[in-house]
């Protein structure tokens, strides 16, 4: 049974210059220990997604649809059951180390406030469970860090520190927002391989986005392909890399940063830019920069699909490309 | 330390362009054995008074060189001795040290009540920012902030203590609690504008604070409202509001003035005003000085609280 269910998610922003369609038909699930990673360009509706889950959007946003924690319907929690709920079943991860902490406060004093809080542990079983937790995390001489402030960590240690806090109250999911864009290659590698390893360890599912189809090959379970606030393809990790339907994933496919390039070539493989969110769509939000559109495409929307065969794999495309391949194969030979 | 030091050395000079100022200003602009005898300093005035002259010349060293002068006067100050007053001839140190007290209660207990009202009022709107309370709240603190300290005084002296009956008339010396009772009305005319300055840019900073991204890292921890306000915003969000308290500590000195005489509290505030109708020197020097030490210390103390407020502020820069 899953751990996380998402269903037919849509969240649009009301601004002054009209609605901002930032996720619609969104659905996905995650199953008890396992890892998800959420892939898509800039302004894809990533963050959104998972903000909509913590309860971090702006008054702003209106949410339709349903999200099943366990037995927790997410959008609508009782009051008790949020005091600790944040924090305790689901933790969350964020993008920019460099400002994820609190400048005028200890690491010590973060670490340890939210145990405090949820758990009510005294000072000292928190203190000794901060020094655990930045052990779990691989920080050199965790006592020491205790009473330094972020300006004394670099953005690798900073993250490994808000890893650590996220992980205070034995998360059974967390979520990681791009966890490393912010970060030095070098340091990018380590990161996601401890959160990696870390799910193993403490058997914890994990939402891994990010913007790089490489990055969640090896390390997750499953995959989820967002485009213009919509889900495109998803499946297990397997089948997306092995029989590839939707032309967005393939693109995202071609621009998996090659270990041959030299370090620090940008990669822009994908010609155009996302869609308009400000608008109603009315069409495949890929159409403008696919090579296989039709006017199918820029007139209705195309909904997702099961692959045949297949219990996991699905795809929001009018031309899947591996069934597309495998039907002029059978052709071929008729 | 070092930056302590730097810091005390500009202090000391601070304080000594001012005394230098206000004792030149006084020789200066004016004759002071005139300010001390009235007009029979006057040389026309008629022999008879020739002794007194030469005696008021001595006794207040006028024949001295300036320099030589205000060498003597800096460093009698130095040891709390401000001279004699030119009027009533007693010791100014003994009415400083009766009135200066009063005065600086008043002023500590306008900002006291400033800050424990501005605070909760700052983090109550920016957490409601753009919303009603917070639009509502913007035009309460305009309003107070437009309204003169005189007008304020008239208005709460006569709702409070008038109409209401709530506070007395008259500053009450008995006790300490009928001290600060007493003080009530006074100090909360001198905090009205400074509550609403302080809220003002509270309430800014604080909504901007509440944009960073480790406020939203602090909701994801779970933490309810009221503890990532006042454990994870406020500290960050002090730094315009505590520049500002040291400044107004300066214009506090002012409305102070205003609001003793009004409320007839025995402090600094009526001596000066006094001295300066009297052209009595001695009385307004040693209140120039003071004032000025004031505000340079809480200054001074201010910016030690910046590398309280946050860490990456290093006191040796
Ligand atoms: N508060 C908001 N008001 C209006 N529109 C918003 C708001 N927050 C996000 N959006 C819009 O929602 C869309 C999706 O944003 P989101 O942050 O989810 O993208 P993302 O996939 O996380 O991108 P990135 O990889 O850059 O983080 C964007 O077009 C953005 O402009
Ligand atoms: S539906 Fe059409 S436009 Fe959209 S991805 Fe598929 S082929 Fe391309
Ligand atoms: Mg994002």
């Amino acid at each position: 049974m899953a751990l996380l269910e998402v269903n037919e998610l849509a969240v649009t922003f009301n601004t002054p210059k009209g609605p901002v369609y930032a996720v619609s038909d969104v659905s996905f699930a995650v199953d008890k220990g396992q890892a998800l990673g959420i892939v898509g360009e800039s302004g894809s509706g990533k963050s959104v997604t998972v903000k909509s889950l913590m309860g971090l959007l702006p008054r702003t946003a209106k949410i339709d649809g349903s999200a099943q924690y366990e037995d927790v319907d997410v959008f609508n929690m009782s009051k008790d059951r949020r005091k600790h709920f944040y924090g305790v079943d689901i933790a969350m991860v964020f993008q920019n180390p460099m400002t994820s902490l609190n400048p005028v406060k200890r690491i010590g004093e973060q670490l340890m406030e939210g145990m405090r809080f949820h758990r009510g542990l005294s000072r000292d079983a928190a203190k000794s469970r901060a020094i655990e937790l930045l052990d779990l995390v691989r920080i050199p001489d965790p006592t020491k860090r205790l009473s330094q402030y972020p300006h004394e960590l670099s953005g690798g240690m900073r993250q490994r520190v808000v890893i650590a806090m996220a992980l205070a109250n034995d998360p059974a999911l967390l979520i990681a927002d791009e966890p490393t864009t912010a970060l030095d290659v070098t340091v990018q590698r380590d990161i996601l391989d401890l959160l990696d390893s870390l799910r193993r360890e403490l058997d914890m599912a994990l939402i891994l986005i990010t913007h790089d189809l490489g990055v969640v090959r090896d390390r997750t379970d499953s995959i989820a392909v967002m485009y213009g606030g919509r889900v495109m393809e998803t499946a297990t990790t397997e089948e997306v890399f092995a029989d590839t339907e939707h032309p967005y994933t393939q693109a995202l496919q071609r621009a998996i940063p090659d270990m041959s390039m030299p370090r620090g070539t940008r990669l822009d493989p994908i010609p155009g830019s996302p869609p308009d969110l400000a608008i109603t769509p009315v069409s495949c939000p890929f159409a403008p920069r696919c090579t296989f559109a039709t006017d199918e495409c820029r007139t209705s929307i195309p909904p997702l699909s099961a692959v045949p065969g297949s219990e996991t794999h699905r795809y929001a495309c009018f031309h899947p490309q591996g069934l597309v391949a495998a039907a002029s194969t059978v052709g071929g030979e008729a | 330390m070092k930056f302590i030091a730097t810091r005390i050395v500009q202090m000391v000079l601070v304080v000594l362009a001012v005394t230098l100022l206000a004792f030149g200003a006084m020789n200066f602009l004016g004759d002071p054995l005139f300010n001390i005898l009235g007009p029979i300093a006057n040389e026309d005035a008629g022999p008879e008074f020739a002794e007194v002259r030469a005696e008021a010349r001595a006794e207040y060293h006028l024949d001295d060189p300036f320099i030589v002068r205000y060498g003597r006067w800096l460093g009698d100050m130095a040891t709390g001795d401000f001279g004699r007053s030119f009027k009533n001839q007693t010791q100014v140190s003994t009415e400083i040290s009766n009135r200066l007290p009063i005065t600086l209660i008043l002023m500590v207990y306008a900002q006291v009540l400033s800050v424990l009202i501005s605070i909760p009022w700052a983090l109550w709107t920016a957490s409601r920012a753009y919303r009603l309370p917070d639009k509502v709240s913007t035009v309460v603190s305009f309003g107070m902030l437009g309204v003169p300290v005189f007008a304020l005084v008239v208005l709460l002296f006569w709702l409070g203590a008038v109409r209401w009956e709530i506070f007395p008339t008259r500053y009450d010396d008995e006790t300490i609690g009928a001290r600060l009772y007493s003080m009530f009305l006074p100090a909360l005319s001198l905090a009205i504008p400074l509550i609403a300055t302080y809220q003002r840019l509270l309430r800014t900073d604080l909504i901007s604070t509440l944009q960073e991204d480790f406020i939203a890292v602090a909701r994801a921890k779970g933490l309810p409202q009221w503890r990532i306000l006042f454990r994870h915003a406020l500290r960050p969000s002090l730094f315009s509001m505590l520049t500002v308290f040291g400044i107004q500590t300066g214009a506090l000195i002012g409305g102070s003035l205003v609001v003793e005489s009004y409320f007839g509290i025995p402090g600094i505030g009526a001596a000066v005003i006094e001295a300066i109708i009297r052209d009595d020197f001695p009385v307004v020097l040693a209140v120039v000085v003071i004032i000025t030490v004031i505000f340079v210390v809480v200054n001074f103390i201010v910016d030690l609280l910046y590398s309280f407020l946050d860490p990456r502020v290093r006191l040796d820069g």
